[in-house]
């Protein structure tokens, strides 16, 4: 009997000591894991077509930072999307640009490692601000967009949630959409609200108008705290614009626009002027 | 001023691609052998949403640009190597990228796996540090066309500008 039990004994502690040995293992993994991993997932903050966005810790620095994972697919390598917003926020260094701090592939998968900003534009309208920091945050942006078409790129995603701020500055941020000019290109571009015409009636020709559409409407809804063109299809859209714009003066006999200077309502207009060759390009 | 910003930054972002073949066992003659192929791919690809012109000009350059930051290599990896660049400037210029797919059927006839490409992607990207959407040959010659002939209103000038 005794030799029975110490032969039992003898098994558990042979087992115990193998768990060990396997937890050591396990433990190890782990800990040579964590050292690649410098970054830690704190939530999830937005999903797109393209893949999904984090909050995320830099373990080294302690400093949050916006994690853009891409799905990447089996069968084509680096997405293109990825290819050319990566290309793209290389060639850029803008203060009221976003900065690329740098890619990492983590389980196979392209994360791109960008400064963290937590308000973007919509939610910074929610409050009341003074003037002089609106038109500062205008300002600025029309100088960043400049920078781009200089550079002959095409934003293509101009948007209030596209635009984040701190500290009363803007920032430009999301050119997974954006690209080279090129003679031809897809018309399926835009948040459908900032959508220029040209786009919205199929045409794929285009410039760099349509970004300058996408900010006259974000100017006009920083000044009325609320979308101008709030459509609910391509046709809704396109029969809204029609019913607002009548003629070339039709700022001055809106009661919405009563109120605002007359320099305002000149910028307004020249970004979403229906004439084609009246839109100021850059 | 518009057009002087334009010339500023295509100067500023300039790839120097010259020597490229300085680090390497490849003649010339095969790297020039490569880009009369790329030429008749793109010439026989007739896609309609297809930028044939940018694109070429793309995968060319960014053979250039691989073979300058890159050390020994032999003549007979230019082909994987002009394929990916293929690869890879459609993904930057085109609406409709070339799948892996017809790349291995058409382009490369089944000499290179699927695997094989993906890496040499991978590999071509990390050693341009992703910096793919420099200024091309095509965008000088542009600018340098619209400069030399934009201005005027001779017809026949005006129709080489629009080609």
């Amino acid at each position: 009997m005794q030799i029975v039990i110490i032969n039992s004994n003898a098994t558990e502690l042979y087992v115990i000591h193998k768990i060990l040995y396997q937890i050591k293992d396990i433990i190890y993994y782990y800990m040579s894991a964590s050292e690649n991993v410098r970054y830690i997932k704190i939530q999830k903050i937005g999903e797109g077509a393209y893949g999904i966005i984090y909050k995320a810790q830099d373990v080294q620095t302690e400093e949050i930072v916006a994690l853009k994972k891409f799905k990447l697919s089996d069968n084509e390598g680096v997405p293109s999307c990825a290819l050319r917003e990566i290309s793209i926020l290389n060639q850029l260094n803008h203060p009221n640009i976003i900065k690329l701090i740098s890619q990492i592939i983590i389980n196979k998968k392209l994360h791109l490692v960008m400064n963290y900003y937590d308000m973007d534009l919509t939610e910074y309208l929610k409050f009341n601000h003074e003037e002089f920091h609106l038109k500062n945050i205008i300002y600025k942006i029309l100088l960043a967009v400049e920078f781009i078409h200089n550079r002959k790129i095409i934003h293509r995603d101009l948007q209030p949630n596209n635009i984040l701020i701190t500290n009363n500055e803007p920032v430009l941020i999301d050119f997974g959409l954006s690209r080279v000019l090129s003679p031809n290109m897809t018309p399926g571009v835009t948040q459908l609200w900032y959508r220029a015409p040209e786009l919205l009636s199929n045409c794929n020709t285009y410039d760099y108008a349509i970004d300058m559409w996408s900010l006259g409407c974000i100017i006009a809804e920083i000044a009325l705290n609320k979308p101008l063109f709030m459509g609910s299809s391509e046709i809704h859209q396109l029969l809204l614009i029609k019913n607002i714009i009548n003629g070339n003066e039709w700022f001055l006999h809106n009661s919405q626009f009563a109120k605002l200077n007359n320099l305002f309502i000149d910028l307004i207009n020249v970004c979403i002027s229906l004439e084609f060759l009246e839109i100021i390009i850059s | 001023s518009y057009q002087n910003d334009n010339l500023q930054n295509l100067l500023d972002d300039q790839n120097v691609s010259s020597q490229c073949l300085a680090n390497h066992r490849i003649r010339e003659w095969a790297r020039g052998k490569m880009i009369d192929w790329m030429i008749e791919v793109f010439a026989s690809n007739n896609d309609d949403y297809s930028n044939n012109d940018l694109t070429f000009f793309r995968a060319a350059n960014l053979l250039d640009a691989y073979l300058r930051s890159s050390y020994n290599l032999n003549e007979l990896d230019m082909y994987l190597i002009g394929v990916t660049c293929i690869l890879i400037a459609s993904k930057i210029e085109d609406i409709y990228q070339l799948s892996i797919k017809t790349i291995i059927q058409d382009l490369s006839h089944n000499n290179f796996s699927l695997f094989q490409i993906k890496q040499q992607e991978q590999i071509i990207l990390e050693t341009l540090n992703f910096d793919t959407c420099f200024p091309t040959v095509n965008d000088y010659l542009q600018y340098l066309f619209l400069q030399l002939f934009g201005q005027s209103k001779n017809q026949a000038l005006q129709i080489i500008q629009e080609t």
